[in-house]
């Protein structure tokens, strides 16, 4: 029978007092057989798991090793935080680098839109900001890194954007808000009902940033793009600019083109009523009807259509009275050449008239030409309208009048 | 669907953006033309209450309105510096001449050597009446004690130098100098021609 031997840990500590417990001298086995050392480590190994289980120490043991694994996925998902912020870090970047470019863009469209001040503006539209990049922050959602809205805290591209608007309201164009989203290709669209100048670019975590801010700024520029293809007037200035000069072509080319085309003129009126080369007394019209409008019907007429085209043509009449005149017309209606009757005393206008031409080459043979005492007229055109006026004094005076008028002649100059 | 939703707005806008364009281009263009044809303006036509003529009406270097404004009306005028043509188409108030209304011309002081003042309606023809009464001149008109002259316009006959105007609605006037002097002073103090006769309304029936 073996008598029991106390078993001290001298390594532990008394969980009472926290003092480790005295040494004490281990009997000597004067009254026990010696055990073998083999024995001994074994039942010293026996204790101490004894002792082990009594304190617990398995089980810690099994618990850390369990725990393991949940400790290498919480470092990974704190690498993973730590990747999502550094992305979100880059997007915040890539937007105000956006933005910057948005800024200058709707810059240059303002130039080179002018101002239209018959558009009412509307009245400004009020966009909640949203806090930049509050979702990319989001540990736990790092792979879906969605940036939403303008950047606040950018108080340059903010005070730029803001002239603009400022801008905008002022020439009456509608305030675009520059509401722009960028998110991962994992994360929802969730931009797609923005109004105005909204637009989604698709950027991965794992993009380089020089791509994702191109794509952004690509994205910015086709919005902006549409939405001033949107707010365009349906006529601009430049339309209306080249209107008024397509008025002014035409305005210029009908004022040239009525005496050039010369319809409803006198001579156009007359063309088919007269004979050429051949002088017509137009009757006294008892209803007043006079061949041309605005002819005074207190006056009496005689007309001839004188054709240059193969003779000169010799003129003459007598103008025996104050209101009598003879007046050669262009066919655009010049008066080029007019004779007045004088108060008291007859004129007679005789003269033979020919073209420039004509005169050119009166000195040579053969050529038609004419009566070189007589007096000479050119006429700027080979066609024209001679007009012979006589007031119309009455019954009294109408006989004298009209054989004054059939005296008149108009007729080719013969050739010598 | 909103495809073609998208092209069919882009053709109203390119159809209504059209016809604004020739709307502005016609009515700017050829309206302009045709005003500054028909009625003239500061640079091309002298004017005195209600007279207006174009001094450069039957000139070889005349401007191109006053060319185109003498085609198309298809008169004969002759050349300024031996006779001028005035016309009217208001009274001296700026009211439309009328064949419902009476007017008063008076021609006192006026001294041209020969003159002539007929009556039309809008469109240059005489107005037609059985009196056979188209114009006065500086012959046939009739005048007071003192050398004055006064020509009625009326529907009804008035005693002296009358002129009818029935059933011609809208009345023009053309009264034509012909008195080198007299035109030649006009035309080389353009913008202050000498005194004109004022042509006053009398009444409406």
């Amino acid at each position: 029978m073996s008598s029991e031997v106390p078993k001290v840990d001298t390594h532990r500590a008394d969980p009472a007092t926290g003092e480790r417990a005295r040494e004490t001298p281990v009997p000597a086995p004067a009254d026990k057989p010696r055990l073998s050392l083999k024995d001994r480590i074994s039942d010293l190994t026996g204790a101490a798991k004894e002792s082990a289980a009594r304190a617990g120490l398995v089980d810690r043991v099994k618990a850390v090793q369990e725990a393991a694994p949940a400790a290498e996925d919480i470092r990974n998902r704190i690498r993973d935080a730590a990747s999502a912020v550094r992305h979100a870090r880059l997007n915040r970047d890539t937007l105000k680098a956006g933005r910057d470019g948005l800024a200058s863009k709707v810059e240059a469209l303002l130039k080179a839109r002018p101002a239209d001040p018959d558009v009412v503006a509307p009245p400004p539209q009020t966009q909640p900001i949203t806090p930049p990049l509050a979702a990319s922050t989001a540990v736990e959602d790092a792979p879906k890194s969605t940036a939403t809205g303008p950047a606040q805290g950018v108080p340059g591209t903010m005070g730029r954007l803001a002239t603009i608007r400022s801008r905008l309201a002022a020439r009456g164009m509608a305030t675009p808000v520059p509401a722009f989203s960028a998110q991962s290709s994992q994360g929802p669209a969730a931009v797609a009902n923005e109004p105005t100048l909204a637009g989604v670019a698709v950027v991965e975590p794992d993009m380089p940033v020089t791509v994702a801010a191109n794509r952004l700024k690509t994205t910015r520029i086709v919005a902006l793009e549409a939405e001033a293809e949107r707010s365009r007037p349906i006529f601009s200035l430049g339309l209306l600019g080249t209107a008024l000069t397509a008025g002014g072509v035409l305005h210029v080319l009908t004022t040239f083109a009525v005496p050039w085309f010369n319809v409803g003129s006198a001579f156009d009126r007359m063309r088919w009523q007269l004979e050429p080369n051949v002088m017509r007394v137009f009757p006294a019209d008892q209803n007043g009807q006079t061949p041309l409008p605005f002819l005074t019907a207190d006056m009496r007429y005689a007309m001839c259509r004188y054709d240059l085209t193969t003779n000169p043509v010799q003129v003459s009449a007598t103008l025996p009275d104050l209101g009598w005149s003879l007046a050669l017309y262009t066919p655009q209606g010049d008066n080029f050449y007019a004779v007045p009757g004088q108060e008291g005393r007859t004129v007679t206008a005789q003269f033979t008239l020919n073209t420039a031409s004509d005169r050119l080459f009166l000195p040579q043979p053969g050529v038609r030409r004419s009566d070189t005492d007589a007096t000479q007229v050119t006429s700027p055109q080979r066609e024209g309208l001679l007009v012979l006026r006589a007031p119309n004094l009455g019954p009294a005076q109408q006989a004298l009048v009209e054989e004054a008028l059939k005296r008149a002649s108009c007729r080719p100059s013969t050739r010598r | 669907m909103q495809t073609l939703v998208k092209l069919l707005t882009e053709i109203f806008a390119l159809a209504v953006r059209f016809a604004v364009f020739i709307g502005i281009a016609v009515a700017g263009g050829i309206g302009t033309a045709w005003v500054m044809m028909h009625d003239g303006s500061r640079l091309t036509t002298t004017r005195q209450g209600s007279w207006i003529a174009w001094p450069a009406a039957g000139k070889v270097d005349a401007d191109p309105y006053t060319r185109a404004h003498t085609v198309r009306l298809g008169l004969l005028p002759m050349n300024p510096s031996l006779a001028l043509t005035y016309h009217a188409r208001t009274d001296e108030t700026g009211t439309r001449l009328h064949s419902s209304c009476d007017y008063g011309i008076n021609l006192d002081g006026f001294d041209a050597q020969w003159w002539s003042i007929a009556a039309f309606d809008d469109a240059g023809r005489s107005i037609r009446n059985s009196a056979q009464r188209y114009a006065f001149n500086s012959v046939t008109t009739m005048r007071d004690g003192n050398g004055k002259a006064r020509i009625v316009l009326a529907r009804d006959a008035r005693p002296g130098n009358w002129l009818p105007t029935a059933g011609a609605g809208a009345v023009t006037l053309s009264f034509t100098i012909q008195d080198p002097k007299w035109t030649q002073q006009s035309v080389e103090d353009q913008g202050k021609p000498r005194v004109l006769p004022s042509i006053r309304k009398l009444g409406c029936s």
